[in-house]
């Protein structure tokens, strides 16, 4: 599990909104990083790194809309909340289906910004997790033999050990000794554990 | 053939002819055989195209006797057994073209031949008998060549002519032997000589049937196709039959008697068919004529006197004769040419006037209609019959067309009359016309000719065109509006996002217990900051909105009054607004915003309009006028309207402030601002009953004036 990391990417290409925004999200103790144009944050950001992006839609050269998408094109994760200063429905629109996170008008209002960090990070967290645990599954899955793994896709599906033995035309016990290597090398103690790891294993091929 | 069933055909005949004008009776007859054939008995009725029709009877009478005295040489035993018989060709032709019916035409030509020309007596009972064996020989010949081998009339096929022939020589055979037979019976010819006779009949016949008969049949063909055309033709050919045969007439009443010496003093008689004749076909008629007499005249002289003395003195009287057809002819044509080249003319001038769109008037100089086209009458809902007479004024709402028309006809270079006024329809309906004038007829009796065209549809679509012009710049307004608003909420929204971020960044720290003081005073003083940078933002926007765009340039004001008047042209006309331009000579260009300058101008003279229509009053009057003042030019604008009334009046430059039902109260207010940021000055000169005075005035454009100083 890597260490909570929660830094808040600012791009903004008015320098007054950029250091406000930093004096406003330090107040409420977060780490911030600013950025005075898209092309900067590409240059310096570390996708091992974790947090949230905020960014103004409307700026010179590269806008935020085209960050967020040269961001999906690199297959990044960060979560992104854009802000506007003349938000309408088709631009909000566009945001929200590249993948924003959330849409927030300027200038602000209430703690929507630091409440909608807060889901941001959250969310943040849970994916790396997510993903930290999947590549080690998918680690571990390699490892399985052939045999091995189309003995977890039938235990998936909810067969016995009797009659994945029939389907196979192998032996009951030699079931049972293919089950207890799969939980070994999956690092599964209960079946129902098994069951989950090679569903979420499924999903992440489908 | 009975006698008396020929006389009955005869008779209808001749009754016809009595009944019905020939032109009427000649066109019915195209039916040709096809339609004679379909009567099977002698003895129905007989339907109008089975009879012989009557001209063309008597004109084969006659030729038949001409043609057979003519071949009457070296006439066997006296009778007409001579060694070519151009009236067999003639016969048989008759026959092909007009079938059976005519039977009793030929043994009517064939027995008054036998009873003139031969040299030998033949009792008229002789006479019908040959007669009848001629023309009834001939009838089967004709009829066998008609219908049993389908003959072309016009000979048009390759079988045609040698049909012709064969039946020439085959037919011209028993014909030939009855006839020598009867005449041997009748005891005119013995009947020891019979077998020469009929030989010499019978190549007699067949060489006049070979040679004339295809002459007469292509003749034929070539007049009912002639005829076709024009019905009249015949009438054309009885005619100049009957004058031919007047010249004819008068050779014989001149030499009928032998050459004597009344021959001199009837020789004038030939004066009468040659006048007529030249009268009636010009000099072609004349020509031919001539050619004819001399030809008859020389013939005669052969028959009575061919002394030289004789003919040099009737050649003397030719002389005259000649000259007087000819010269009359030739009068005669002139005139005929002069006539159809008039009626031509006169046609094309119709045609051109009955397809016109446009309505063309003649008035006289008192401007009374004299002539109109058809489309006036459409254009003005009134028959043209009913307009000719009166006034034009009734039609077109000028009561000065006249002098209009005749000072531009007197000016010493007149140009096109072209004006745009208003039409009066009959039902009293106005509408916009454009006229154009000019002028003919000698002086002192002038006359115009006006034409008219409904420029309706052409307002209509200017009008549109007007509408979607100012849509076109409501919408481009709107778009900018939009925009600015847009950039303009980018960039005051910029300093409040910093301002509410600082803000609430001191509120949070301000939550803790022990807070860093700087810090808080460092975000407070950055929302000062924010704050007036948000301000100087709106104060830019406002300096930006009461400059204008800022872009000045150097307009021309009599092309800026102008185009602002055209703008509003549509308004002037309808309302009938007399709009007039007091400009200075050598007014100066100024430097301005034209399109917010314009909109000074229109919004000006709309008011202006619309004051003048609320007045109801008649005289509605607008003057523009420019002038240079104070070293600017100053335009004014006054109306005839009824003044602004007194509680408005000091108040009519704030906003929303209005005399009008639906007006918003921006447009003066507007205006003013828009002239003091061009550096001028927009007031109210003058207002009360005698109309409305505005003023303002545009600074000169720098480079002109400092040239003109």
């Amino acid at each position: 599990m890597p260490p909570l990391d929660r830094t808040v990417f600012v791009i903004d290409d008015d320098e007054a909104v950029r250091k406000g925004l930093t004096f406003l999200l330090r107040a409420a103790e977060h780490r911030v990083e600013t950025f005075a144009s898209a092309g900067d944050f590409l240059k310096t950001y570390d996708e091992q790194r974790g947090g949230c992006l905020v960014l103004d839609i409307r700026m010179p050269g590269m806008t935020g809309l085209d960050l967020q998408h040269e961001i999906n094109a690199r297959g990044w994760h960060i979560p992104t909340i854009f802000i506007t200063g003349h938000g309408t429905v088709p631009i909000a629109i566009a945001a929200m289906k590249a993948g924003a996170f959330d849409f927030i008008e300027k200038p602000l209002r209430g703690d929507a910004l630091i409440e909608t960090l807060e889901r941001a990070f959250n969310q943040d967290e849970a994916q790396r997790q997510e993903r930290v645990e999947l590549a080690g599954l998918n680690a571990r899955a390699a490892a399985l033999t052939g045999r091995e793994r189309e003995i977890l896709k039938l235990v998936a599906t909810g067969e016995s050990n009797k009659v994945i033995a029939r389907q196979l035309g192998i032996s009951f016990r030699t079931v049972e000794l293919h089950r207890s290597h799969i939980l070994e090398k999956m690092g599964a103690r209960t079946l129902a554990e098994l069951i989950r790891i090679a569903i979420l294993l499924d999903q992440q091929r489908a | 053939m009975p006698a008396w069933q020929a006389a009955i055909l005869l008779q209808s005949a001749l009754a016809q002819c009595v009944e019905k004008p020939l032109g009427e009776w000649e066109r019915r007859e195209q039916g040709g055989w096809a339609v004679r054939k379909r009567v099977t008995s002698w003895t129905d009725p007989l339907p109008d195209s089975m009879r012989p029709r009557i001209g063309l009877s008597l004109a084969y009478i006659v030729f038949y006797l001409i043609l057979d005295r003519i071949s009457f040489i070296e006439a066997l035993h006296g009778v007409d057994i001579t060694p070519w018989n151009p009236p067999a060709g003639l016969t048989v032709a008759l026959l092909l073209v007009g079938g059976p019916a005519y039977i009793p035409v030929i043994t009517i030509a064939a027995l008054c031949s036998s009873q003139i020309l031969p040299l030998a007596p033949i009792s008229p009972a002789w006479g019908l008998a040959t007669a009848l064996v001629i023309a009834g020989g001939y009838a089967a010949t004709a009829t066998l060549l008609r219908q049993g081998f389908g003959l072309d009339l016009g000979l048009k096929r390759g079988r045609d002519m040698p049909l012709v022939i064969g039946a020439a020589v085959i037919g011209a055979g028993p014909v030939a032997l009855a006839l020598v037979t009867t005449y041997a019976t009748a005891g005119i010819l013995p009947w020891f000589d019979l077998r020469e006779a009929v030989v010499q009949y019978w190549i007699g016949d067949a060489i006049g049937i070979v040679v004339f008969t295809p002459a007469f049949l292509l003749l034929w063909d070539f007049l009912r196709q002639t005829a076709t055309r024009s019905p009249l033709l015949w009438t054309a050919l009885a005619e100049g039959f009957v004058q031919y045969a007047s010249i004819i007439g008068a050779l014989i009443v001149i030499f009928g008697f032998g050459h004597n010496r009344y021959s001199f003093e009837l020789f004038y008689l030939l004066f009468l068919p040659l006048v007529w004749i030249a009268v009636r076909h010009g000099l072609p008629g004349a020509t031919a004529a001539v050619f004819v007499i001399q030809g008859g005249l020389i013939v005669s002289l052969e028959f009575v006197d061919s002394s030289v003395g004789a003919v040099r003195a009737f050649q003397l009287l030719m002389f005259a004769l000649a000259t007087t057809g000819l010269m009359l002819g030739a009068v005669v044509s002139e005139r005929h040419r002069v006539a159809l080249a008039l009626a031509e003319s006169q046609g094309r001038l119709s045609a051109i006037l009955n397809a016109a769109r446009d309505g063309v008037l003649t008035i006289n100089r008192r401007g009374v209609i004299e002539s109109a086209n058809p489309a006036v009458e459409e254009l003005f809902g009134c028959p043209t019959r009913l307009l000719l007479g009166t006034d034009v004024r009734n039609l077109v709402a000028s009561p000065d067309l006249l002098d209009v028309l005749a000072a531009n006809a007197a000016a010493t270079r007149p140009q096109p009359l072209r004006l745009e006024i208003e039409g009066r329809r009959e039902d009293g309906s106005i509408f916009p016309i454009e006229v154009t004038g000019g002028r003919f007829g000698s002086a002192g009796d002038e006359r115009y000719t006006l034409v008219i065209r409904d420029i309706t549809l052409r307002y209509q679509e200017e009008a549109r065109a007007q509408q979607h012009q100012s849509e076109i710049a409501q919408v481009s307004r709107l778009a900018t509006a939009d925009e600015m608003a847009s950039a303009l909420a980018h960039e005051i929204n910029q300093p409040l996002m910093a301002i509410t971020t600082y803000a609430r960044g001191c509120l949070r720290l301000l939550k803790h217990a022990t807070f860093d003081l700087d810090i808080v005073r460092e975000g407070v003083e950055q929302v000062v900051m924010q704050a007036e940078r948000a301000g100087d933002i709106i104060r830019r926007l406002r300096d930006f909105v009461r400059t204008g765009s800022g872009r000045r340039e150097v307009v021309d004001v009599k092309a800026l009054i102008e185009t602002t008047i055209s703008l509003a042209k549509i308004e002037i006309t309808q309302n009938a607004i007399d709009v007039q331009l007091r400009l200075a000579a050598n007014l100066p260009p100024v430097a301005v915003d034209r399109v917010q300058i314009e909109q000074v101008l229109i919004n000006l003279l709309r008011n202006a309009i619309d004051a003048l229509l609320s007045s109801g009053t008649s005289r509605r009057i607008i003057v523009v006028a420019a002038e240079i003042a104070n070293a600017a030019v100053e335009i004014t604008l006054s109306d005839s309207g009824p003044g602004i009334a007194d509680e408005v009046r000091s108040r009519i430059f704030e906003p929303f402030v209005t005399t009008k039902a639906d007006g918003m109260g921006m447009g003066l207010a507007i205006s003013r601002s828009i002239v003091e940021a061009q550096g001028g000055h927009l007031r109210l000169v003058a207002t009360g009953e005698g109309g409305t005075r505005f003023a303002f005035d545009l600074p000169i454009a720098e480079k002109t004036f400092a040239s003109l100083g």
